[in-house]
């Protein structure tokens, strides 16, 4: 793939092109906002730094999103929930807080492409999802976790397929009311906290769904 | 303010003022009056006189052409009665029968002249009856002549006397309450802009420019005011972007050199031993980074705080909130998979006025020292309680507190004292990991939501961590 790297710090940018470039990626590099919204033609994925030396990171993410839906994955030094809370809400499809680990951002980078790629084929993204021992089975809403079937209701397996089908991303708590309530109401916002407590006991694998404070969940699928 | 300055001034001065007027109003009346009362009683002695030449030589030819004359001059009614209530001579048309009149004829029996006028105003009887008793012979009253006097010229010389007297003065006044009013508002006008602008700040809208009016004291203080906002917002947000670019600078090389070592460690080039020893520092480092950062982040909140408190009357400001809910939903979610024994009990009712975020944060920080250095598998417990006694100041049931504890080994009396001072660490566990910063970045958290928090020795023997904090009261 190729990938757009927006970072000032150029040991940083080092590192990331010498991480991705050895797992076979083709990285390009921008130092500015405008080089960046320059440059994003023709990327498959942006790792984007909202620090930078010239304008705001959060400006070019705004700028990006008016014109591309290329996935953009932020990678910042700011660590505080407000940050993360407003990069998600500004569209990025991911926020990691520096220093990150190499497995984690392959990890990440293939999760937010992945989804591009079955989003451009036009296709479900797989009838069935596996993350650890947990199967769920999208098209004959069966769930199978360490080989024994689990049995959940409605409202439940709703709220488990809405993460499922975006295996590993963060899927905002709006989104999650909005595909299964309806509405995103402060009752269906308590309801949903009760299904999700539900669901995790039923299925016992804590840390399966992740919760992103003040913004959403994610499916644990690595 | 404006009244309160305005109103006792005004009112002193009416009173004052009309303490001064009132004689000199009452001594132009009593002037007319007594002028009027000379006049006329001379005209009734003299009528009287010749009422008694006429009875006593019978001829009414003057006395008719007297009281013509004196009608002419004053256009007056008089009319001349004899002892029998005869009518001797009249000029006008004041009628003998009427009440009044027979009123002074049945008195002239007894020789009352009846010559005194009231105190002319300017709402007193336009007119009034005098009479005199026309005396023939020794206490032998032989008629009475009486007369009918028009005040009303009088009264409007009064009147006249009065207006000289009230208009100049009602115009002072005037101008003293205007120049009263406008002086209180040159006073009271940058109090209020002082006022304004404080909000601004708190509310961290721009303050406008305050030296512009007033008295001089006035502006000397919304200059040291000025300065003073100005110094503590760069104060405030010098202090944030020290914060944003220490974790730029330090977390940037530390990134970096992650993704090299990790590059390393894929390599199978480099000895795995030495790439672990660097992984473990690196993730020390990486503790101490997060943990130093979420210390000047938590301090520079503290001072917004004071800040925003110093210059607000009301409370902090208000920022999220979270319950017990959100704290069970959070630790089973995190300790769970951990395996370690943690457990809660929460009050239902209880809204704490502390983002869900900063909770989480300190309760983590909390368990993660009792796992740490409470021994082998110590069994943690959180709970989150109304607060049994409020704090002054307070009303009751404002604050709860929460609490971890655990059953594990615990700290000396001496190590109590030290607990959360940064970079401090019991010498018994220089063998384990850690930073020492753990319960500073807690104290700090709790300081900047107004709280606090203090350390002491559990019941099962252990450590508990207790964190007294604001509740929302009212907001869910």
């Amino acid at each position: 793939m190729r990938i757009l790297i927006v970072e000032d710090d150029d040991s940083v940018a080092g590192a990331l092109r010498a991480v991705l470039e050895r797992h076979g990626h083709a990285t390009v590099r921008a130092t500015r906002s405008d080089d960046a919204l320059r440059r994003h033609r023709g990327a498959d994925a942006v790792l984007l730094d909202l620090g930078l030396a010239e304008g705001d990171g959060f400006d070019v993410l705004q700028g990006l999103r008016q014109v591309s839906d290329v996935p953009v994955i932020v990678v910042s030094a700011r660590g505080d929930e407000r940050s993360v809370v407003r990069g998600l809400h500004l569209g990025a499809d991911d926020y990691l807080v520096k220093p990150i680990r190499m497995s984690e951002l392959l990890a990440r980078l293939g999760v937010v492409t992945r989804r591009r790629g079955a989003q451009d084929a036009g296709s479900d993204t797989g009838q069935r999802v596996v993350a650890g021992d947990v199967e769920v089975d999208l098209a004959t809403r069966r769930v199978v976790v360490g080989g024994a079937p689990v049995a959940l209701t409605t409202k439940e397996f709703a709220v488990l397929a809405v993460l499922a089908r975006r295996p590993g991303e963060a899927v905002s708590k709006q989104l999650l009311l909005d595909e299964v309530w309806g509405d995103t109401s402060q009752s269906a916002a308590r309801s949903c906290d009760v299904h999700l407590t539900q669901l995790r006991g039923k299925i016992g694998r804590p840390g399966l769904v992740e919760t992103i404070r003040g913004y959403g969940y994610r499916l644990q699928v690595d | 303010m404006r009244l309160r300055v305005a109103v006792p001034l005004l009112v002193a001065v009416v009173v004052a003022l009309g303490l001064l007027l009132t004689p000199l109003m009452e001594s132009i009346a009593e002037r007319r009056t007594s002028e009027i009362e000379q006049e006329r009683r001379g005209a009734v002695l003299r009528t009287a006189d010749l009422a008694r030449a006429a009875i006593e030589d019978g001829d009414t030819v003057p006395l008719q052409r007297y009281l013509d004359r004196y009608h002419a001059l004053f256009g007056e009614d008089v009319v001349v009665l004899d002892d029998s209530a005869r009518v001797l001579a009249s000029v006008g048309d004041l009628d003998p029968g009427a009440e009044e009149v027979l009123q002074r004829v049945r008195d002239f029996g007894t020789n009352l002249a009846q010559l005194d006028v009231p105190l002319v105003t300017p709402w007193s009887a336009d007119r009034v009856l005098l009479s005199t008793p026309v005396v023939i012979e020794q206490d032998l009253a032989g008629g009475v002549v009486v007369t009918e006097v028009d005040l009303r010229r009088s009264q409007r010389a009064v009147l006249e006397g009065w207006l000289v007297l009230l208009v100049p003065v009602s115009l002072g006044l005037v101008a003293l309450a205007a120049a009263a009013v406008w002086t209180t508002g040159w006073i009271v006008r940058p109090v209020h802009r002082l006022d304004r602008a404080t909000h601004a700040l708190t509310s961290g809208a721009p303050v406008d420019d305050l030296t512009l009016s007033g008295p001089p004291e006035l502006r000397r203080l919304a200059t040291s005011f000025q300065l003073m906002a100005t110094t503590l917002a760069t104060t405030v947000e010098q202090q944030r972007d020290l914060v944003a670019s220490t974790s730029h600078q330090l977390r940037n090389p530390l990134a970096a050199v992650r993704l090299h070592v990790d590059l390393l460690a894929g390599d199978g080039t480099a000895d795995p031993g030495v790439v672990a020893a660097v992984q473990r520092d690196l993730d020390r480092l990486d503790t101490t980074v997060d943990r130093l950062l979420g210390l000047a982040e938590a301090e520079h909140r503290i001072n917004e705080r004071r800040a925003a408190l110093a210059l607000r009357e009301g409370g902090p400001p208000v920022g999220g909130t979270s319950d017990g809910a959100a704290l069970e939903t959070h630790l089973e979610e995190r300790w769970a998979p951990t395996g370690a024994a943690v457990t809660a009990t929460v009050a239902p009712d209880v809204v704490l006025a502390v983002t869900v975020h900063d909770l989480v944060e300190m309760v983590d920080t909390a368990i993660e020292n009792a796992v740490k250095y409470a021994g082998d598998a110590p069994r943690i417990h959180v709970s989150l309680a109304p607060a049994a006694t409020s704090a002054a100041g307070e009303e009751p049931g404002g604050r709860a507190v929460v609490t971890v504890e655990d059953d594990g080994a615990g700290l000396t009396d001496d190590e109590l004292v030290r607990v959360g001072e940064r970079f401090w660490r019991s010498s018994r566990h220089a063998d384990r990991p850690g930073t020492g910063l753990g319960l500073a970045l807690v104290d700090a958290l709790a300081r900047a939501n107004g709280g606090t928090m203090t350390v002491r020795r559990s019941a099962a023997g252990g450590l508990a961590v207790e964190l007294d904090l604001p509740r929302a009261e009212g907001r869910r």
